[in-house]
């Protein structure tokens, strides 16, 4: 089987247009913009109001949470994707007489995620608090 | 001094890119991770140690399946499940810091010592 | 120099020097930085090697994953405006030492293996996920069938076709794991309002 970086191109087209976008535009400014320094404008910004506390402080245990929780689900649907390839029609691996079996191992799979959904959800996991 | 007598046995630079190159770079990875997980007190910056080590060896299984088609699904899968489970283990991991963290209000792994003898 | 060559270099300096980097740096941000930049031009080594599944689940759990989990412990436990773990210098340098020394181990006994006999030509890519999704539900004929090659002297080994429902079915019960145990950790009662 054979692999043609043409198949990148346009990632790699994107890629430089967006590096070279992200370094154009500030470099532009810095160079040809005026620059006239206030108090006001050195200000930090905080969408509009007067900004509240440290920049760095200590977040809530409960984002924690979440991030777990998207993360198990993010490794979950990975690896729902390699069976979805398996079963487009022309060309498919799994032999017919085997599809059922498929069907029920992929349940399986699930079913022990789903266990885990209900156990955090009893727990109180979502609760926002 | 022997490194340097293999590389320019071998003669890295001229050839087209081989295992070696791949195996050369995962070993790069293993060992900042290693190095990492040793110098570091902050207890995430030893996690982050050992995601640069099963970077490397997840290096080292696609470069093999790459460059011995043998291999190719095993490799494949091998790094798959490498990924995967470096996901839990920060996780788990995280998770154990940050319970750490409540008890001793510090992320130093060098205040861990209550079960010394 | 081909473009392929020449993409390797370029990969491979930037995941070296985000490794040292995260190796090298002395406050924790930036540290998850550098281990951001690494990972991420990983996922670009896969896609240089033809995994292009692989690469996608770099990019999909590793960056996009795992690095939220590392930074929101970073966020979670920073203590002080600037976290820093400064090293001492007779310490960098016995690290330094050790570590040049085990590159070397290893570069010197990687440089030994022999390359498999059969010739790869750089564009070679890998089997599509199609064929993993196959291996992983328990289709064993989804490997190829071929002999185990690459051992001293040209031997060669009939391989055993292996599939892998067996680890695919115990991921699942260890995302369980995971989810329950994490969260059950980060829950556990919190003595920081006892003790403060």
């Amino acid at each position: 089987m054979d692999f043609f970086l043409g198949t990148y191109y346009p990632v790699f087209m994107y890629l430089v247009v967006v590096i070279g976008f992200a370094i154009a535009a500030p470099l532009t400014a810095h160079l040809i913009a005026p620059r006239k320094v206030t108090p006001v404008k050195q200000m930090p910004y905080e969408s509009g109001m007067d900004p509240i506390g440290d920049a760095r402080m200590k977040f809530d245990v409960k984002f924690y949470l979440i991030a777990i929780l998207f993360l198990v689900f993010d490794v979950e649907l990975l690896f729902l994707y390699p069976w979805a390839a398996t079963n487009q029609t022309t060309g498919s691996l799994i032999p017919s007489a085997f599809k059922d079996v498929v069907f029920w191992e992929i349940q399986a799979f699930l079913l022990t995620v789903v266990v885990a959904y209900i156990y955090a959800w009893r727990k109180g996991v979502f609760k926002w608090r | 001094m022997n490194f340097f007598l293999f590389a320019a046995e071998t003669n890295l630079l001229q050839t087209d890119i081989t295992l070696h190159h791949y195996l050369l770079l995962g070993a790069i990875l293993f060992v900042c991770g290693i190095v990492c997980m040793a110098t570091k007190r902050n207890a995430i910056g030893v996690l982050m140690g050992v995601e640069l080590v099963l970077n490397g060896a997840t290096v080292n299984f696609v470069s093999f399946a790459h460059f011995n088609p043998t291999f190719d699904i095993e490799g494949q899968i091998f790094a798959l499940f490498v990924i995967v489970m470096a996901a839990a283990e920060a996780a788990i991991a995280l998770a154990i810091v940050l319970n750490f963290y409540n008890n001793h209000f510090t992320v130093d792994v060098d205040a861990a010592e209550e079960l010394k003898g | 120099m081909t473009l392929h060559a020449a993409l390797f270099y370029i990969l491979a300096t930037v995941t070296a020097i985000s490794a040292i980097g995260v190796a090298v740096t002395s406050n924790i941000v930036r540290a998850a930085t550098w281990l951001l930049f690494a990972l991420a031009s990983t996922a670009g080594i896969y896609f240089l090697l033809g995994a292009d599944f692989l690469g996608a689940t770099q990019l999909i759990v590793y960056v996009g994953g795992t690095m939220i989990l590392v930074v929101f412990g970073v966020m979670l436990t920073a203590s002080g405006p600037f976290v820093n773990m400064k090293v001492g210098a007779a310490e960098w340098a016995i690290s330094l030492a050790v570590g040049l020394l085990l590159y070397s181990v290893l570069a010197i006994v990687l440089l030994q293996i022999e390359p498999p006999s059969r010739n790869i030509p750089p564009n070679h890519t890998l089997l599509p996920s199609k064929h993993i999704g196959a291996a992983l539900l328990g289709s064993s004929s989804s490997t190829p069938e071929a002999k185990v090659t690459g051992l001293r002297g040209g031997q060669f080994i009939p391989r055993t076709r292996v599939s892998y429902l067996l680890p695919f079915e115990i991921i699942s019960v260890h995302l369980l794991v995971v989810l329950i145990g994490a969260a059950y950790l980060a829950r556990a009662k919190r003595r920081r309002e006892d003790v403060a």
